[in-house]
Order: structure tokens, then C-alpha cells, then sequence
């Protein structure tokens, strides 16, 4: 495996790693906090809602570059 | 007039009938082997293995059990989504890995491959009798769903143990006769049906009782906004409990034995990559799956089993008949499809993991034998089902504990070559001894901890310094393992 690719694998490792922390505890506890309803939506459905197109896009994107 | 119940109870057996004619039609001839039957040749392409694991996650604890702890705890339900969600990127990590060394070495279930991987009988042994455990568990967990689900839509007439009966009845013929390729085409009809009519569903309950969802939410928001934040209306999901239950849920998902076995399915790892790309979309149905049991909040007060409300749901909303029966039929399959899978798993566990070593049958004969096991498996699920169910909520709670302590072995078997039988077995029989002991002993979840997260790092521990202090594996197996290059 080339230098860049294995730079690039590791970026990936890293925003991986901040994907599953940003699905943990103390992010999580600061979105709690926004209550009750944002666009007529308790806040904690919006917040795990939108990690389906987060990682949709982030597999998506290390699928291309053959990650 | 023929009474309603008459009416929704012949959709269920037309569904019934469907699922035998669709699921049969993956028997051929032509396909006799071991490999054919269990992984359907290593060769399904993306739709059927997404369709496959979709319908495996969405079981009949989705479709009854995601409303209820909605109903319950609030969006504290959402932990479980979480866990579906993260759990992707271990399988586009891991799945390719052990793909291809299902396909390179022909390997059936989880238990051949630890059984190959460390060349130990002891460890393949201890594997299978594990996942014997959590899966039978599991099926009956799907019975239970099906004989209920029958019970509640015909008022009670027809009784829960013959619910269950018919629906695993068919379940037994179409694992029988079609292995993976039948259960392949009726998930792909399930996905598909389970998703409308969840969305048909959540659209009229919510617009019938609170007009949209905005409204709903604002109605919670008001009379009771625990429902809405953490640590949810029981106070049972604090932050401490949410990260390490999510942690245990993201490395052990795909460690339940038969996920496992969907990757050796999978004709290429790019199979399974484009899996985890494309899943997080069908997720958003835990989404429209819980509004439902959100609406039931304001609506029915005090149940005494949560797991009700989906269905309850359903009878208090003045639906057509046609459409009770349609939707009924849409969580039989969402059980049925899951309790295949796992039937399928288990008897080639049983058949190919610990039968097979003392019987040498041929490969012909051992997929006769895997099939007839489909009855014995299917027959002791059911006895369970209807018998000793507080014991098999005991079982659960402990598997999803110890199901987890696969997954340093797993990740030691494909990453690091040092790793031994010793050390792999050791780990194993500590990381589940704790979990196990932190789970039902006398200091149950210490801390708000989850007991499979202590369980891990205990198991990862031992699993390192045995391994370092046990002789090296031979070259010859570690080859099969690791492609040339690797690390």
C-alpha cells in the first residue's frame, strides 16, 4: 500500500473514531440539553437521524477512494 | 357477516401460504452441498445479503419491542438505533476480512471459523455450544412474537401456542427446502412489505390521534417531556449507561453468530462494503417504527406490558380490516424471516460444529442431516416458548452480554498474527465469566456499566498476555489468515 493511502486510511480511522464519539457521552449530554423541540422534533431524533446521512456519506466516500 | 376477526385471520394464513410457496422456491436439485444450503455458495449479490441482514435486524424485537420501549423510556429508545448505526462501520471494517476467508477456506458458521483460525476442536467446541445457546433463545424470543401477534388480532381465538405452531410450521418448511436462497427471496418481499406498511401505519395512527407528528411531539412535550431527553421517563438511560451500552452493541453486533454467517455469503467484500453504505437509509425505519409507540404516550396510560402497544395501536385505531390483517402479516414476517435465519444458523452449528467431527458424514449427507435439524432446532425453540419463558428472558439478558466477547477474538484472528488458541479461549471463558457475574451476580452493572464493555476489556487482557505467553500458531494457518502483505 502507497504512503498517501495509507495517510488517507488513517484520516478515516480518525473521523471513524469521531463518528462513535460523537454518538457518546459528553456530545450526547449537550444535545440532551436542547429540549424541548427543534423543527417539531424532540432533539435526540434529530441528532441520531442525522448520523444516517453522516455515515452514509463518510463509507460512501471511503468506498471510492477504495478504503 | 362473517366476524372481523375471521377476516384478518385469513390474510395471516394467505400470507402463510405465500411465504411456503415463495420460500420453497429457492430448492433445487442441482445444489446439494453444505455450502449451497447454509452461505447459498458464497455467492449473493448486494440485493439479496441486504435484504437478508435488513430482515435480521428488523425482527419481531423491532417491530413489538422498538414501540415499547419508545412507549416506555422515550427517545431513550433511540439507544438502540445508535447501536445499528455505529455497529456499520465495524462491518465495512471487518466484514470484508472475514468474507473472504469464509469463501477462501468454505467455512459455514462463527464457530468453524475460530475453530480453523486457532485449529482447535476445544475453541470451535465452546464457540458453537455459545451461539447454541444465544440462538435458541432467540428463535423461541421469535415464536413468542408470531403466537402472540395471531392472539391479539383474532381477539383471542386463536390460542398463543398455535399461532406460534403455524407460523414456525411454515418457517420449518421453507428452511428445509430453500436454506439461505429461500430465505433470501422471502426477505426481499418482507423488506419491502414491512416498510410500507410501517408507513402506512405510523401516517394513520399519528394523523388519526394528533393530526401530524409536530403536534404529537408538542402534546408530549407539554404533558410529559421526560419522554423527550435523557435518561428518559424511567430514568434508566443515564449517559454512563448509554456510551458503554452503545460501545458493547457496536463491537458486538455483528459477533451474533448468524450475522456473522452473512458474510461468508457475500459473493466479495465490496458486496459487504456497499451493504454499510446503503443500510443507514433502511435504519430510518426504527424512526417511523417508534413514532408509533410515541403516540401511544398520551393515548393508552398504564400498560402493563409495553410490548403491547404496537398491536394495541393497531386495534384502537378504527383500521379497515384488510389493512389489520396486512399488518399483522407484516410483523409475522418480520419474525418469521429472523427465526429462519437464526433456525438455519443453528443447525448448521450444530450439524457442522459439533455433530459432524464425531458422524464424518459426506458433504451430501450433512446437508440432509442440517436439514432434518431444522425440526429439532424449530421443535425445542417452540417447547421453550411456550414453557419456560421467564428463564428465556434470563438467557437473553446473559447472551448479549457474552455474544460481545467474540469480538476480541474476532478482531485478534484477523489483525494479529501472535494470537493463540490459548490465549483466544482463555479470554473468552473471562470475558463471559464476568459479564456473566456482572450481569445476573450479586453487583449487577457496577456503576451504570455495561457488564459486556467490562466483560471486553477483561477478555482483550487475558487474551494478549496468555497469548504472548503460549507457543506461537503455526505458519501454515496463519497464512490462510492473513493475505500476503498484511500486518
Amino acid at each position: 500500500m502507497s504512503d498517501s493511502k495509507k495517510s488517507i486510511r488513517g484520516y478515516f480511522y480518525v473521523v471513524g473514531c469521531l463518528i462513535i464519539a460523537a454518538g457518546n457521552w459528553p456530545i450526547l449530554s449537550l444535545a440532551n440539553r436542547i429540549q424541548p423541540t427543534i423543527f417539531g422534533f424532540p432533539f435526540m431524533f434529530v441528532y441520531v437521524a442525522s448520523f444516517v446521512p453522516i455515515l452514509t456519506l463518510f463509507l460512501y466516500i471511503a468506498y471510492r477512494l477504495g478504503i | 357477516m362473517m366476524a372481523s376477526w375471521i377476516s384478518v385471520l385469513l390474510v395471516m394464513c394467505v400470507f402463510l401460504f405465500f411465504s411456503v410457496w415463495l420460500g420453497t422456491r429457492g430448492y433445487s436439485n442441482l445444489r446439494r452441498s453444505t455450502a449451497d444450503h447454509v452461505v447459498a455458495g458464497h455467492s449473493l449479490g448486494f440485493l439479496a445479503i441486504f435484504f437478508i441482514s435488513v430482515s435480521e435486524f428488523y425482527s419481531a424485537n423491532t417491530f413489538l419491542g422498538a414501540p415499547g420501549w419508545a412507549y416506555e423510556h422515550g427517545v431513550a429508545v433511540l439507544n438502540g438505533s445508535m447501536v445499528g448505526l455505529l455497529a456499520l462501520l465495524v462491518m465495512y471494517w471487518l466484514g470484508p476480512r472475514v468474507q473472504a476467508v469464509g469463501k477462501k477456506l468454505n467455512l459455514l458458521t462463527q464457530a468453524h471459523f475460530l475453530r480453523t483460525r486457532f485449529s482447535s476442536e476445544l475453541l470451535g467446541g465452546l464457540a458453537a455450544v455459545v451461539a447454541l445457546c444465544a440462538l435458541i433463545p432467540y428463535i423461541s424470543v421469535q415464536i413468542m412474537g408470531a403466537g402472540y401477534v395471531f392472539n391479539v388480532v383474532t381477539d383471542g381465538h386463536v390460542p398463543f401456542w398455535l399461532g406460534g405452531l403455524a407460523a414456525y410450521g411454515v418457517v420449518a418448511i421453507y428452511v428445509f427446502r430453500g436454506g439461505l436462497r429461500g430465505i433470501g427471496y422471502i426477505a426481499v418481499f418482507k423488506g419491502i412489505f414491512m416498510l410500507v406498511m410501517i408507513v402506512v401505519l405510523a401516517t394513520i395512527v399519528v394523523h388519526r390521534n394528533y393530526g401530524n407528528p409536530r403536534e404529537m411531539f408538542r402534546q408530549i412535550a407539554l404533558e410529559s417531556p421526560k419522554n423527550l431527553t435523557l435518561p428518559g421517563a424511567q430514568n434508566f438511560f443515564g449517559y454512563t449507561w448509554w456510551t458503554t451500552s452503545v460501545l458493547n452493541g457496536m463491537c458486538g453486533y455483528f459477533m451474533w453468530p448468524h450475522l456473522f454467517s452473512n458474510f461468508y455469503a457475500a459473493q466479495d467484500g465490496r458486496v459487504i462494503k456497499r451493504m454499510a453504505i446503503a443500510t443507514p437509509v433502511y435504519t430510518l425505519l426504527d424512526f417511523i417504527i417508534i413514532i408509533i409507540g410515541f403516540a401511544g404516550i398520551l393515548i393508552v396510560k398504564n400498560l402493563t406490558r409495553p410490548d403491547q402497544i404496537m398491536m394495541r395501536m393497531v386495534m384502537n385505531s378504527g383500521l379497515p380490516v384488510l389493512l389489520v390483517g396486512l399488518i399483522a402479516a407484516a410483523a409475522l414476517s418480520a419474525s418469521m424471516v429472523a427465526g429462519a435465519a437464526l433456525t438455519l444458523t443453528a443447525t448448521a452449528t450444530l450439524g457442522n460444529d459439533l455433530m459432524q467431527k464425531h458422524l464424518r458424514l459426506s458433504d451430501s449427507s450433512l446437508k440432509r442431516l442440517m436439514q432434518y435439524l431444522v425440526f429439532v432446532i424449530i421443535g425445542l425453540a417452540y417447547l421453550f416458548s411456550i414453557s419456560v419463558v421467564s428463564t428465556l428472558q434470563y438467557i437473553m439478558l446473559m447472551a448479549y452480554g457474552v455474544i460481545s466477547q467474540f469480538f476480541p477474538l474476532a478482531v485478534a484472528s484477523l489483525y494479529w498474527k501472535r494470537c493463540t488458541a490459548t490465549g483466544a479461549i482463555a479470554g473468552l471463558l473471562a470475558g463471559s465469566i464476568v459479564a456473566i457475574f456482572l450481569t445476573v451476580g450479586p453487583y449487577p452493572h457496577p456503576h451504570d456499566i455495561h457488564p459486556g464493555i467490562i466483560g471486553m476489556l477483561t477478555n482483550a487482557a487475558i487474551l494478549v498476555v496468555v497469548s504472548l505467553k503460549s507457543d506461537p500458531p503455526s505458519n501454515q494457518v496463519i497464512e490462510s489468515f492473513f493475505p500476503e502483505g498484511s500486518t
